[in-house]
């Protein structure tokens, strides 16, 4: 249950009602009695004036009239009337503009559902007072105060026009974070001659916020306006593109599509390649999600409805790098989702070098792995080694380096996997050995683990390994992590605390090395740490995500163009890294000049809960849940606390002229 | 209102019982009594003073004839004196709870009246009967006659409390039934009565009485000092009547007062029943010397 009108209202209407009815109880209760000698004359002139009271009938009437009035009103307020004039503003007002991929659904005249904010949001905002002010929050995955407090409509308007629609996802969190900043009284206080004694929020969505559920305002109220009516769109939800690990020249493009809306539809689904199109395969009678009535209440995260989810799959040949696009035929309210976009990397064949003194199943293991190339070195070859031969500019020569049972510090940047040793690098350190310990806890869906039954691996000893902050521990046991994964700056180290060997390397120290778990997991180690970690694509980021590309070395600058054709250009941070956050669109951003020439990256929207364009019935905040109004709410606003105010005026004048009647 | 009068002395004192003796009771009309009195009666009979002649008839007291008109005309003639005979004055008391009201009380005002009246009739020598009526007919002095009776009648008064609701038809009625001699009646009375005077009057105007009705009220009716929300509780039957004082209705009230008691006049006046109106704040002494010599009941 919400409540539409502040409580000031009905305090208000208690403080001015009550006690004047009480005030007239008391009194009708408190009269003094005093004897007479005789009534007779008393009660004649009560009559006389009664009768001879001008109206008198329709005095008589005017009860019944009174309280045919007050039941009039209640009946009125209890059908929840709603006023079909301008809406009321508060002194203080935040405009909280949801930018995000759903709203820039089509609504079929020709506008967006932002567009429809943005024309809402103005309107309100020429209806703004003289000392009436406002302030503007526009968001998707990241929020921004647009237009802070200020009367000015002028910079309003700019601020609200400046509203660019994203293929974000909607995370209100912030947005009412940000407006929970201003309106504080921390706020106050820098503009001590305007306070803002109470903010209403105006939250202007489709109500599919992901996040709303863990939101909650500080001050003030939140009116939720809800807008856009449509609801039939189908969208690509899921999108993977790995090359085969037998025949890398072999690409398998599986994309899934789901219908969102309440019809059945059939699409087609085109497979482009560097722009021309490829293949085209027929999505036949794809079931709906819901009912039409139930669209709105459907949330994003229900499994789809039977036959409204299928897969497509497209396999090809493919030996040099290629940007592939994924199509849906038709149009839709929503065009975010109906393409979705991955960067196949060329076929990569690995050069591996392992270090080992001697190690039988790993030699055995490389050998039958489909490699560039396999070297052998023992310790001693690796820390002897001429630089030249083990790096590059200050790279490995090595796509991946395998260190069984040695640490060392020659580590030039690259990629490397202890097995029972460690990098002597700043922050990681062998401190002791535990035994017969189990494990505790792992990462079974990271790349690395995935193909791992981890609770089969049985080992009697590890080293006890203390590890930086921030890397990412993928199995642990009670005394600390087994298996971590630590990336600093262009290197990267997957660290097995426990060795194949024991000290002696006379005994296996696990028996894993039997199991087809552990051929999995250097599989899966060396293409994740080569960056071929989905074999053959580079991932793809959500729009609003930043990707990081590494920098040419030398390069202060680098140019990236974006899907809208724009180019932007982006300076090189210090670890000879490009980071770029601004991927507000979905599409392919291509950053040139990179590492190895230029280099793009996808971002696909992939969110059922943006491509889920009905819009929600309601919206559930951590304070409680909160009624969406209409589209129109700007012109709609409801009545029954004037009606009640109105009702409690009724009676006390009912009170009045009943209480006249029988006093005078 | 508690009363002011607990002996004889309170009602009359002893200057003025003599400025009474002066005083006597006017009838507009000439009564038979059934004893001779102070009073020339209508009808001819043995007193002094000499009236008319008649023929002689037969059956006539030769007593009375004149025996000088014989000598000179050889016819008989019945002499014709007027007869003196005794008055009635009755004075009925209204003694009910609406009497107990007022500063002064009526009722204390009223017995003062009372006592007066009934003195001037005992020294006069008429009949005097009082009585009072609250809930029901009586105390009564009945048709008391001589100076020596006085102390009786006040006594009577003295004991005279309000006594309930007053039923003044039925108290007319009875006194009519007790008492048909014709004679004064006065009648002493706020006459604020539920059921109506009207009935009551018939009874009284039916016999014919020489009729006085004075209506008695306090200052406090007249003028109500009345304020503020009040529950009027009436004190004969404890009828509520729920008021809140404005000056409409204090306004109405008076208007109201003043057409009851007009009703009142006009409908003595009609049927020949001497009204008078009077105030307890008029002092009782100049009420009976004064007023009630002017309006013709005293002389």
């Amino acid at each position: 249950m919400s409540f539409a009108a502040p409580w000031t209202v009905p305090a208000l209407a208690a403080a001015l009602t009550v006690p004047p009815l009480v005030l007239l109880y008391f009194l009708k209760l408190r009269r003094h009695e005093r004897p007479i000698s005789s009534t007779l004359l008393w009660l004649q002139a009560v009559q006389d004036l009664r009768v001879n009271a001008p109206f008198q009938k329709l005095r008589n009437n005017l009860l019944l009239i009174l309280q045919l009035l007050i039941v009039a009103t209640g009946v009125l307020a209890v059908w929840e009337p709603m006023h079909a004039g301008a809406g009321r503003l508060e002194q203080a007002t935040v405009f909280i503009v949801d930018a995000s991929a759903s709203m820039s659904a089509d609504e079929g005249d020709g506008r967006t559902r932002l567009d429809i904010a943005r024309e809402e949001v103005l309107r309100l905002i020429d209806r703004l007072g003289e000392s009436q002010r406002a302030m503007v929050i526009a968001f998707a995955d990241r929020a921004r105060v647009l237009a802070p407090f200020t009367d000015n409509r002028a910079e309003l308007r700019r601020a609200v026009e400046s509203i660019r629609p994203t293929d974000a996802p909607g995370r209100l969190a912030e947005a009412i974070a940000l407006a929970n900043a201003h309106a504080s009284k921390a706020g106050e206080a820098t503009d001590a001659d305007q306070r803002i004694a109470r903010t209403a929020h105006l939250l202007f969505t489709d109500g599919r916020l992901a996040d709303a559920g863990g939101v909650s305002l500080e001050h003030g109220t939140l009116e939720v306006i809800r807008i856009g009516r449509a609801t039939e769109n189908v969208g690509i939800v899921n999108l993977d593109v790995r090359r085969s690990h037998e025949q890398p020249v072999r690409v398998t493009v599986l994309a899934r599509v789901r219908n969102f809306g309440a019809r059945s539809v059939s699409r087609d689904v085109q497979l482009l390649l560097d722009g021309r199109l490829r293949d085209v395969r027929r999505v036949e009678a794809l079931a709906p999600a819901a009912a039409p009535e139930e669209l709105s209440g459907t949330a994003a995260d229900r499994p789809a409805s039977e036959g409204s989810s299928l897969p497509v799959a497209f396999e090809l040949d493919l030996d040099t790098g290629a940007l592939v696009e994924v199509r849906l035929s038709g149009a839709d309210a929503l065009a975010a989702d109906d393409r979705a976009f991955a960067v196949v990397t060329p076929p990569q064949a690995l050069s591996v070098l392992v270090v080992t003194p001697g190690n039988r199943f790993l030699r055995q293991l490389m050998n039958a792995m489909p490699l560039a190339g396999r070297t052998f070195w023992t310790p001693q070859e690796y820390e002897q080694a001429p630089e030249e031969k083990l790096s590059d500019n200050g790279r490995s020569r090595f796509d991946v380096v395998v260190l069984d049972g040695h640490s060392t510090e020659r580590l030039p940047a690259g990629n490397y996997i202890f097995l029972g040793g460690v990098p002597l690098i700043d922050g990681v350190e062998q401190t002791g050995k535990v035994e017969g310990e189990p494990f505790l806890d792992w990462d079974d869906t990271h790349p690395v683990l995935q193909h791992v039954s981890v609770p089969a691996i049985a080992a009697a000893s590890w080293y006890k390994l203390r590890l930086p902050p921030e890397a990412r521990t993928l199995i642990e046991s009670p005394s600390g992590p087994v298996l971590a994964l630590l990336r600093r700056e262009r290197s990267q180290y997957l660290i097995s605390a426990m060795g194949l060997f024991d000290e002696t390397r006379t005994a296996l120290n696990t028996t894993w090395v039997f199991h087809e778990g552990f051929v999995a997991f250097m599989y899966d180690g060396l293409r994740h740490l080569a960056g071929a970690t989905t074999a053959g694509r580079r991932p793809s980021v959500r729009p609003g995500e930043a990707f990081t590309v590494p920098a040419r070395p030398g390069t202060s600058s680098v140019t990236v163009r974006r899907p809208d054709g724009t180019s932007e250009t982006v300076e090189v941070r210090g670890r000879g890294e490009v980071i770029y956050g601004r991927t507000d669109r979905v599409g392919f951003y291509a950053v040139s000049p990179a590492l190895d020439g230029d280099e793009t990256r996808a971002v696909n929207l992939l969110d059922e809960g943006e491509s889920l364009v009905a819009p929600a019935a309601g919206l559930q905040i951590a304070s409680g849940a909160v009624e969406i109004s209409g589209t129109d709410r700007v012109t709609r606003r409801p009545l029954w606390p004037a009606l009640l105010l109105g009702l409690c005026g009724l009676l006390l004048i009912e009170w009045l002229v009943y209480s006249r009647r029988v006093l005078v | 209102m508690a009363t002011t009068i607990n002996r004889a002395g309170d009602l009359l004192d002893a200057d003025f019982m003599t400025r009474l003796e002066r005083l006597d009771v006017v009838s507009r009309r000439i009564f038979a009594g059934r004893m001779k009195g102070e009073r020339r009666s209508k009808r001819k009979g043995q007193s002094v003073e000499f009236a008319d002649y008649r023929n002689y008839v037969v059956g006539d007291d030769l007593r009375f004839l004149d025996w000088n008109i014989y000598g000179r005309l050889e016819r008989l003639f019945i002499r014709l004196f007027f007869e003196e005979e005794d008055l009635h004055v009755s004075v009925i008391v209204d003694a009910s709870g609406s009497m107990d009201y007022g500063d002064p009380s009526k009722l204390d005002y009223v017995r003062r009246v009372a006592a007066a009246l009934a003195y001037i009739g005992l020294v006069r020598y008429n009949r005097v009967t009082v009585t009072g009526f609250g809930s029901g007919y009586g105390p009564e002095v009945a048709g008391v006659r001589g100076r020596h009776l006085v102390g009786r009648v006040l006594d009577l008064l003295v004991a005279m409390g309000p006594a309930g609701a007053g039923r003044l038809t039925e108290a007319c009625r009875q006194f009519a039934i007790r008492h048909p001699q014709r004679g004064v009646v006065v009648l002493l009375s706020d006459f604020l009565d539920k059921a109506g005077y009207e009935p009551g009057l018939r009874y009284l105007v039916g016999r014919q009485y020489d009729l006085y009705a004075i209506q008695v009220l306090s200052p406090q009716e007249i003028e109500p000092d009345l304020r503020g929300d009040l529950r009027l509780r009436d004190v004969e039957d404890g009828d509520i009547a729920e008021i809140t004082v404005t000056r409409a209705l204090l306004n109405r009230y008076r208007r109201n007062l003043e057409a009851y008691s007009r009703q009142l006049r006009d409908f003595c006046t009609r049927r020949g029943v001497t009204y008078m109106f009077t105030s307890t704040a008029v002092p009782f002494d100049q009420l009976v010397l004064n007023y009630l010599r002017r309006r013709g009941l005293l002389k």
